[in-house]
């Protein structure tokens, strides 16, 4: 019996820190379907295994299907984050784009989040920008409109963002529209 | 027919509730829904022509449309997600991209994703690699026709009212795109000539009258016209195939 439960513990820890999808982690039928109907069971005891390594697993509802996906139970400092790759102008074009969907009731007009941006930001930047997210996932593109992607769901705290977004306190602003476009094909 | 005028102008205008919600542009829950279920629910499908029957499906789909962004508003309401777009823009506006970037990290917890590959993964390459044929073999030779000044011609001449054909080009775009972005083959493709077309299309874009936007992951060419002066920066050049005929 032990033994069972603990393959079942691998198992589900193969599962989701193995990529397997597009999007990050595994939804529940696919838990379901490996570790059968106390699926639940398995999970939490593996989430009470990786928590102190500073992993947790999380789940989210998104369009009537619940994905679990592992994790960092804390947001990272900023400079652990340099070796990320993404860049300070990318970072900020996605809150802005987040926090806007969720002001917009769930989805927004690409050329209204660009309009935003377009001040601060140069356009290709933008457009680079959100091509490379709605990719990666964190958002989606359906035709004219932009929405949050499953991944925004699984890897934000949207509630910590939105206060935080509000709360800040005004900046001197960085110009950036100076930047050279690189040469074209 | 005072009856049918009525009713079609209950279905056009929740169709247009539907478009304003779906755009962002009406808040969800000011829509009085029940109001108009119980108009719905009153009519008698038996007693419509189809192009009304064609509407009724049409305002059902909007009604639901509307109920998902009021259930979709009341869930980031109860969540604390509620909050003015007309704030986020000014936000975005007087906060740095340092400390936009920064909001972003402190609310971001990344997901753990490792990447790997099975024994079996390896054998299914190997196998692949195996059958594989040398570069040589499997390489499509292109035999790029010729094509003599007299056949493009025959396709494209170029007109001596240039102006006026580009003035009347430009119009068309207007009234078909309505300022907005449309696709760029959808547009070509309206014409007899498309070739003309887009050759003098071609000018349009050099000219800065309109713009014209590439969407990688659509592999689209988009258009619009400009109705404001434009500066033009940043010339280069985009090769788009067409075919000559109309599709």
């Amino acid at each position: 019996m032990k033994r069972d439960i603990e393959n079942k513990i691998r198992k589900a820890a193969l599962l989701l820190f193995l990529r397997r999808h597009r999007y990050p982690g595994v939804r529940e039928w696919e838990l379901k379907k490996y570790l059968g109907e106390k699926y639940r069971d398995i999970i939490n005891l593996l989430d009470e295994r990786i928590k102190p390594l500073g992993f947790k697993v999380k789940s989210v509802k998104v369009n009537d299907s619940e994905y679990y996906a592992i994790v960092i139970s804390s947001p990272i400092e900023s400079k652990e984050f340099k070796s990320y790759g993404w860049r300070i102008d990318e970072m900020a074009v996605l809150a802005v784009t987040i926090s806007y969907i969720l002001s917009r009731g769930g989805s927004a007009r690409r050329e209204e989040i660009e309009e935003i941006l377009e001040e601060k930001i140069p356009k290709w930047r933008i457009e680079r920008g959100l091509e490379r997210f709605v990719r990666m996932g964190y958002l989606e593109e359906e035709d004219t409109y932009i929405k949050l992607g499953v991944r925004s769901y699984i890897e934000f705290d949207l509630e910590k963002l939105i206060s935080l977004l509000i709360g800040a306190k005004e900046d001197t602003i960085t110009d950036t529209s100076q930047e050279e476009r690189p040469s074209q094909p | 027919m005072k009856k049918s005028n009525k009713l079609d102008e209950i279905y056009e205008r929740l169709i247009n509730l539907a478009v304003l919600v779906a755009e962002g542009r009406l808040d969800p829950l000011s829509v009085d829904v029940a109001k108009f279920l119980d108009v719905i629910k009153g009519i008698d499908l038996a007693k419509l022509d189809l192009s009304m029957l064609y509407k009724d499906i049409r305002a059902l789909s909007g009604l639901i449309t509307i109920l998902e962004a009021q259930y979709v508003s009341l869930k980031n309401r109860g969540l604390g997600l509620y909050i003015e777009p007309m704030l986020i823009k000014l936000k975005a506006k007087s906060l740095s991209l340092e400390k936009l970037a920064n909001i972003l990290l402190k609310s971001w917890t990344p997901t753990v994703n490792i990447l790997s590959s099975s024994i079996f993964d390896l054998l299914t390459a190997y196998t692949y690699f195996m059958s594989l044929k040398p570069i040589k073999e499997r390489r499509i030779k292109y035999i790029l026709p010729t094509i003599t000044s007299e056949q493009i011609e025959s396709v494209i001449t170029i007109p001596e009212n240039l102006d006026l054909k580009l003035r009347k080009l430009f119009n068309e775009l207007l009234s078909y795109s309505d300022g907005n972005w449309v696709k760029y083959e959808d547009f070509i493709y309206k014409f007899e000539n498309p070739i003309e077309t887009a050759y003098l299309m071609s000018f349009l874009v050099t000219m800065g009258l309109v713009e014209m936007k590439y969407r990688k992951l659509e592999d689209q060419h988009y258009i619009r016209p400009l109705t404001e002066e434009f500066e033009v920066k940043n010339v280069y050049s985009i090769s788009i195939n067409i075919k000559g005929v109309k599709k």
